[in-house]
């Protein structure tokens, strides 16, 4: 997910595609498997598409590529009608990534990603220079463009394939569970690192997955698709969480949807509570001196670089028998500041006093928050709950509406 | 054993000449096999029924003896070349064929998938992509082949064609004589020994033009 | 018939007989044509002597009888070979015995027969011998191949259930193998029916004599008779045995 300025620029930027009654019906069936499907997907946002098993995601998304090719409708790229143009060349223009990756084992990594650009008559020079932008942002060393992909691990492999899909640069990207054969630590860190990367490319992004969770972190906006592709929702995130359109779509979020909607936030989000700082260099005086003119009954000691060191409550510094650095216990329970709330509350579950430190990305100490502060965001969280509650309770007992 | 040895120090350019003769007679055929034999593998190999009917026929011709088709020929095509390329091209073309359909098939359909995606074209995919995959196999199956016509490129004596044949049935009509064995012996070492070269060959053929990417 | 032939109701089935049907009926049609053919001819003193149903059928017998017979003892040596060679102690010859039998293809069956007649004799067992001797390599390597593919988490299964070697040899091992054995003795006849062709050249008969006399006598309609009647010959034997090879294995393979 991006951040609120760059989500309102998308809303009124332009319609990058635009998918017009678009069905697919297979021979060997009765039923389409796409039925009349429309839908806008705006520059540079990410879209994913999701649903249960055989409800046409990823037929729908052949079909913006036209590696299948629609029944009935029409396709928009960029405004132009591309529903019968030369697929090849079409094709050219859109990037692809596939859940299993697909590099072509009989050629070195360079080759692999060059092959858009050479099908597209680019020199020897500027495809060299490409090749080396592209491993640098897909985090990985130049030593790799002559090796093959048999030599490559899984999380490695996928990295190529998405470098592969954008060497030409094209505007659009289209993605079919491309972390699915992934184990699901590499794949926390690559969709991490996809995030990180679709802020500097922004590019229009279509992305499908069966998986609720991964459609949540990834998507701008999320389709929730029934069979035959009819939409059941198409919004952001948030609307979805907090408002499902019906039972089907909040059946598909599942359980924890309203704990889901935390991964949304993050910490910085909230206020930190108050919480008395100390430093180690301070004194045992000093240190006394803030923990009687708190209630909280415990000090967190920084170290000379403001980070967080110690905890220590007032029995341990009652009769200073040991220097500071060894009094208490040590602090743990550290998030940064763009953890999800989520994360965060993970972390305070399992720390001393249910409490979490904040800090920068230096590891400087920004605010400690706790089961409290948590609360009271959450619940700040629920206005349009709220109102709608209220809105609910006025008709019932006739006031008048808003 | 001595006599062999004396036989062929004394022989040796006229067991060279054949030899030669045989080499280039079966790569005559295999070079015209190969080009028949991928050409229908790559139209068929996505057709079931039209590479099953291809096959079929082509595995006939081998059931069919040697002799039996070179004989054949005969009013055909005559003596000599004519009938010794046919029938040796109408032999080897099963393995190559075969192989060529199996090695094709065998092209990961991910791979074929995300190449088609790229947007290449169906010819791009066929060049770039799916032969050079296959070619390991297809190799594999040019091996075969070759073992198979160096054999049979002896009967091809019989129907006036070139080749170590030649020496074995000198060696049939001199049964009695002194040099009978050793005319034998010598065409069957003959082809034994070219088809070690061949083989050799396309060993060290097949791993060159292999990428490092997919050999094992 | 196999379950499966049973089921030949409906367009399935009717594919499936025309399948088994087609190559008897072509061969069938190809020998008819060739006796019209034949029997419109004006045949001269030589050609008489040759193309008349006595003669033919005394040399269609002697063909088979090679094919046969060397096929039989071809199957028996290779088999037997090829499971001592596939144990546990002696797999590791599997590689050298594959190599070998590439080579061993190139070698010619002519050579071999007439190597077989001239240090030994010429007539009708040397001529077996030599048929054997070519034939070995290849039963030999596709009975190895085959049985390693018998597969291993199978063979483990039963030495886990406390089979001796012996057993699971005979009662796993060998009735998984016998698609391979089967498709070994097709092989074998069919490369034999083959390289018989040849063995009129070491007097041992068979229709290559036709073909042989068409040739030296310069008469075509003697050597086209001998071509057609042998290709009919090796394609009727490869059928039967490939039918045979359907009904005889084992439901479930």
């Amino acid at each position: 997910m991006t951040d609120e300025a760059t989500k309102e620029s998308m809303q009124t930027g332009e319609t990058m595609i635009r998918l017009e009654n678009l069905s697919k019906v297979f021979p060997a069936q009765d039923e389409p498997a796409v039925d009349d499907l429309s839908m806008d997907i705006y520059e540079g946002e990410i879209v994913v598409l999701v649903g249960p098993s055989g409800c046409g995601k990823t037929t729908t998304m052949k079909m913006i590529n036209r590696l299948i090719e629609p029944s009935s409708g029409r396709i928009f790229l960029q405004g132009e009608d591309v529903t019968k143009v030369n697929s090849d060349k079409l094709r050219r223009r859109i990037g692809y990534v596939i859940q299993q990756i697909g590099l072509f084992p009989h050629m070195t990594i360079a080759d692999n990603i060059a092959t858009v650009p050479k099908m597209l008559g680019w020199d020897k020079e500027r495809t060299s220079q490409r090749i080396d932008e592209l491993l640098e942002t897909v985090g990985m060393d130049r030593s790799y463009r002559d090796r093959y992909p048999k030599e490559l691990s899984g999380g490695q492999r996928q990295r190529i394939g998405v470098a592969r899909a954008m060497a030409a640069d094209p505007p659009v990207l289209l993605m079919d569970e491309p972390f699915g054969a992934i184990d699901p630590i590499t794949r926390d860190r690559l969709q991490d690192e996809f995030l990180r990367l679709q802020q500097e490319i922004r590019k229009t992004i279509v992305f499908v997955t069966h998986d609720i969770d991964e459609a949540i972190k990834m998507g701008d906006r999320i389709a929730i698709l029934k069979q035959q592709s009819k939409i059941a929702q198409y919004d952001t995130p948030e609307k979805i969480l907090t408002d499902p359109a019906d039972d089907f779509v909040a059946d598909f979020i599942g359980g924890g949807a309203s704990i889901k909607r935390l991964s949304l936030s993050s910490v910085e989000d909230i206020e930190p509570a108050d919480w008395p700082v100390a430093r180690l260099t301070d004194g045992y005086e000093h240190v006394q001196e803030k923990m009687r003119s708190s209630e909280k009954g415990y000090v967190l000691l920084l170290d000379v670089r403001d980070r967080p060191s110690r905890w220590v409550g007032a029995e341990d510094i009652e009769h200073e028998e040991v220097s500071l650095e060894e009094a208490g216990r040590p602090a743990v329970a550290i998030v940064e500041a763009n953890a999800s709330l989520y994360n965060t509350l993970d972390t305070m579950i399992t720390s001393y006093k249910g409490s979490a430190i904040v800090v920068d990305g230096e590891g400087r100490y920004q605010g400690v928050v706790d089961f409290d502060t948590v609360l009271e965001a959450i619940n700040a969280m629920r206005p349009e709950e709220q109102t709608r509650d209220r809105a609910k309770r006025d008709v019932q007992t006739g006031n008048g509406g808003l | 054993m001595s006599s062999f040895l004396e036989y062929m120090s004394l022989n040796w350019d006229h067991v060279v000449e054949l030899a030669i003769g045989h080499a280039i007679v079966v790569a005559i055929s295999l070079a015209i096999d190969v080009v028949i034999g991928v050409s229908l593998g790559v139209l068929v190999f996505r057709r079931e029924r039209a590479a099953n009917v291809a096959l079929a026929i082509t595995s006939t011709f081998l059931t069919i003896p040697s002799f039996a088709l070179f004989g054949i020929f005969i009013p055909i095509f005559g003596l000599g070349y004519p009938p010794t390329v046919v029938a040796l091209v109408m032999y080897g073309l099963l393995p190559i064929l075969r192989n060529t359909v199996a090695g094709l098939r065998s092209v990961d359909p991910a791979i074929a998938e995300s190449a088609q995606g790229m947007g290449m074209s169906a010819t791009q995919r066929l060049f770039r992509i799916e032969l050079p995959l296959a070619w390991p196999v297809i190799i594999a199956g040019v091996r075969v082949s070759t073992m198979l016509l160096m054999g049979i490129a002896a009967i091809a004596a019989i129907v006036g064609g070139p080749g170590l044949g030649e020496d074995i049935f000198s060696g049939l009509a001199r049964v009695g004589s002194v040099t009978a064995l050793d005319l034998v012996l010598g065409g069957i070492l003959g082809i034994v020994a070219l088809a070690l070269i061949f083989d050799t060959f396309f060993n060290v053929l097949g791993r060159l033009t292999t990428s490092r990417g997919i050999r094992d | 018939m196999t379950s499966e032939a049973k089921s030949s109701t409906g367009p399935q089935g009717a594919a499936r007989l025309f399948r088994y049907l087609a190559m008897p009926i072509f061969l069938g049609l190809a020998c008819l044509a060739l006796y019209l053919y034949v029997s419109a001819q004006q045949l001269d003193s030589i050609e008489k002597r040759i193309l008349n149903t006595d003669f033919l059928f005394s040399r269609v017998i002697e063909h088979i009888q090679l094919a046969v017979v060397s096929t039989v003892i071809v199957v028996v040596l290779a088999v037997t070979t090829g499971i001592l060679l596939t144990r546990p102690g002696t797999r590791r010859v599997t590689p050298v015995i594959i190599g070998l039998a590439n080579i061993g293809q190139a070698v010619p069956s002519i050579g071999l027969l007439v190597l077989f007649a001239i240090t030994w004799d010429f007539g009708f067992w040397p001529a077996i011998v030599a048929l054997v001797a070519y034939s070995f390599l290849s039963i030999l390597r596709n009975t190895m191949v085959g049985l390693q593919q018998v597969d291993r988490s199978t063979i483990e299964a039963a030495r886990g259930m406390g089979m001796t070697k012996m057993a699971v040899l005979f009662r796993i091992e060998l009735p998984l193998a016998v698609p391979i054995i089967l498709a070994g003795i097709r092989t074998a006849l069919i490369i034999n029916v083959g390289t018989a062709t040849l063995a009129t050249f070491v007097d041992a008969g068979g229709l290559g004599t036709v073909i042989d006399r068409g040739i030296r006598l310069g008469r075509d309609l003697v050597l086209v008779v001998g071509s057609v009647l042998t290709g009919v010959l090796a394609l009727s034997i490869d059928w039967l045995a490939g039918v045979a090879e359907d009904i005889l294995r084992p439901k479930g393979l």
